[in-house]
């Protein structure tokens, strides 16, 4: 596996992505991992270094993303807010991995980077799913009133019909709140390409071992069901 | 192509790979971003060329842990002030942490010494010469004396430097254990049990953090007021950082050396200290930043500036 950094244009911002290629033959996906705000690509507790290499260990390409205002990309003090998350650095990175020749785009996000995969996942050209961990609806802005946001965003991304994979922590501080918007027999949560699954634990921060698992077992289960999801489908429409 | 599992996750190899250049035209220079060899796993870095003719160069000794996000975007900062002054920089993560290869289990002090000489023989490949200074911040501390010390004296600036297992653990362990009673875990470890685990050759994981004997062990041997008083004279700048469980024992430390015929400035700065809970960006602080930009500036450059 070999790491190489990337720097990719966004409108004035230059961003730094660090793309994990197999060396053996590349199975045709891309999986762009996104970190939390204020977190480097290599994100808390340096889990998406450590999925990226799995990833590409299993033939994969993946791209860890310093968002903008952030780790090693331009940019000042970005204000955050979940209400306007960065789309177009996710896009930009997808563009990264089309290049490298990812025909198919898999989109992980832990926190905030969770809420610009939901935001830019009906914009990405060959998207085979989502995994979106403990994606807030209030963590570091309690005033915000994200819900009608989040569902929005939501909504958007499950209407792109790829696999979505929602992860939440037993005590992450969102849960009770998603629960409250996303109820399980709501339109969001009942749609058959969404599972939601609820660990125990408080996985938001990656702050400790039970976390770490959770949050690996989690981005490598859902890369290997989307890749295994988007094969099947290649083959039934090549007929085979 | 071997079907992909959570039980099968590799470790992390790094192999160096080629570099990325980009040109900031709002600092007015060019970042460079790769990986260098060590022998131990890839060392990740960061050099930053402005675009004046190079007067000096600057080495960034970065934390580990929490402490090392919570500073990053400062020091991102301060190298590329520093190029605004016609100063070169080359930044790291050590091996074991960030974009680096290497395991979090192996990082020793000597280990991130040996990471900032291989950053400072980088930055000084490119820029022969050049008067150099070193930054450490936090954990960066121990780390930036030893290259300091290399040779003759170089201009040293600490920010909220760590210098003893006290510096840092009680308070780790403190959050540790809050957040375990708020997990209801009525298990956790005590931080009498904590630090005895790591007396005795044991590890901790300190929010999602694995901290080693050999870490706290060498911090605890450590002696950078003998090693600079050994030294020689020379110039330091200390910066305080407000509210942080070390700010009493850096204006100790500052006075302890200036004492020793170093000259020491001291500063405060109203920074974020808040070194283990990461909820957003860490509040920024231009005034440190210039602050230490110019005190490089002065002490690398003197009336040449």
């Amino acid at each position: 596996m070999t790491a190489t950094p990337m720097f990719l244009r966004t409108g004035t911002d230059r961003l730094l992505a660090m793309v994990d290629t197999p060396d053996g033959p590349p199975s045709g996906y891309g999986v762009v991992l996104l970190p939390g705000a204020a977190t480097p690509g290599f994100g808390n507790a340096r889990i998406w270094a450590r999925v990226g290499a799995a990833l590409a260990a299993h033939g994969h390409v993946a791209a860890r993303l310093d968002f903008r205002g952030m780790g090693e990309s331009s940019g000042g003090e970005q204000p955050i807010s979940l209400a306007d998350p960065f789309p177009d650095d996710v896009l930009a990175c997808v563009d990264l991995l089309r290049d490298a020749g990812a025909d198919r785009v898999v989109l992980m996000g832990t926190c905030f980077g969770a809420r610009s995969a939901m935001a830019a996942a009906p914009r990405v050209p060959g998207l085979a799913g989502l995994t979106l961990m403990f994606p807030p609806l209030q963590f570091a802005d309690p005033d915000a009133e994200t819900d009608d946001h989040f569902t929005a965003a939501l909504a958007g991304a499950v209407g792109t019909g790829v696999p979505v994979r929602i992860l939440y922590g037993t005590l992450d501080m969102d849960l009770p709140r998603f629960r409250a918007v996303c109820p399980p027999d709501g339109p969001l949560s009942g749609a058959p390409n969404v599972r939601i699954d609820i660990v125990p634990g408080r996985l938001h921060g990656v702050a400790d071992p039970d976390a770490d698992a959770a949050v690996l077992r989690a981005a490598l289960d859902t890369a290997a069901e989307f890749t295994a999801t988007g094969r099947a489908a290649a083959s039934s429409a090549r007929g085979v | 192509m071997s079907d992909l599992r959570s039980g099968s996750v590799m470790s992390t190899a790094w192999q160096g790979g080629p570099t990325a250049t980009a040109h900031d035209e709002s600092a007015a220079c060019t970042e460079e971003v790769g990986h260098l060899p060590t022998g131990g796993g890839a060392l990740f870095h960061t050099l930053t060329t402005p675009d004046a003719p190079t007067t000096a160069a600057v080495v960034i000794c970065p934390s580990i842990g929490t402490d090392l996000i919570a500073n990053y975007r400062r020091e991102v900062a301060l190298s590329r002030a520093l190029a605004r002054l016609g100063i070169a920089s080359v930044r790291f993560h050590c091996r074991g942490t960030g974009n680096s290869g290497g395991a979090e289990t192996d990082i020793t002090l000597s280990g991130m010494a040996s990471d900032a000489r291989h950053a400072l023989d980088a930055l000084r490949d490119r820029h022969p010469g050049a008067p150099i200074g070193v930054v450490g911040s936090r954990w960066g501390a121990l780390a930036a004396v030893a290259t300091a010390l290399e040779d003759r004296p170089r201009p040293l600036v600490l920010w909220d430097p760590v210098l003893d297992p006290d510096d840092v653990f009680p308070e780790g362990f403190r959050i540790y254990r809050t957040r375990e009673m708020l997990n209801g875990n009525r298990d956790a470890m005590s931080s009498e049990e904590m630090r005895h685990q790591l007396r005795t050759g044991g590890t901790v994981d300190l929010l999602g953090h694995t901290f080693t004997a050999a870490l706290h062990n060498g911090l605890d041997a450590a002696d950078p007021l003998g090693d600079l008083e050994a030294a020689g004279p020379g110039a330091a700048h200390v910066s305080t950082f407000a509210g942080s469980p070390a700010a009493a024992r850096t204006r100790q430390f500052a006075d302890a050396l200036a004492a020793r015929g170093w000259r020491v400035d001291t500063d405060t700065a109203d920074a974020s200290a808040n070194w283990w809970l990461i909820e957003g960006p860490s509040p920024f602080n231009h005034r440190l930043v210039d602050a230490t930009a110019g005190w490089l500036a002065d002490a690398l450059l003197g009336g040449a500036r």
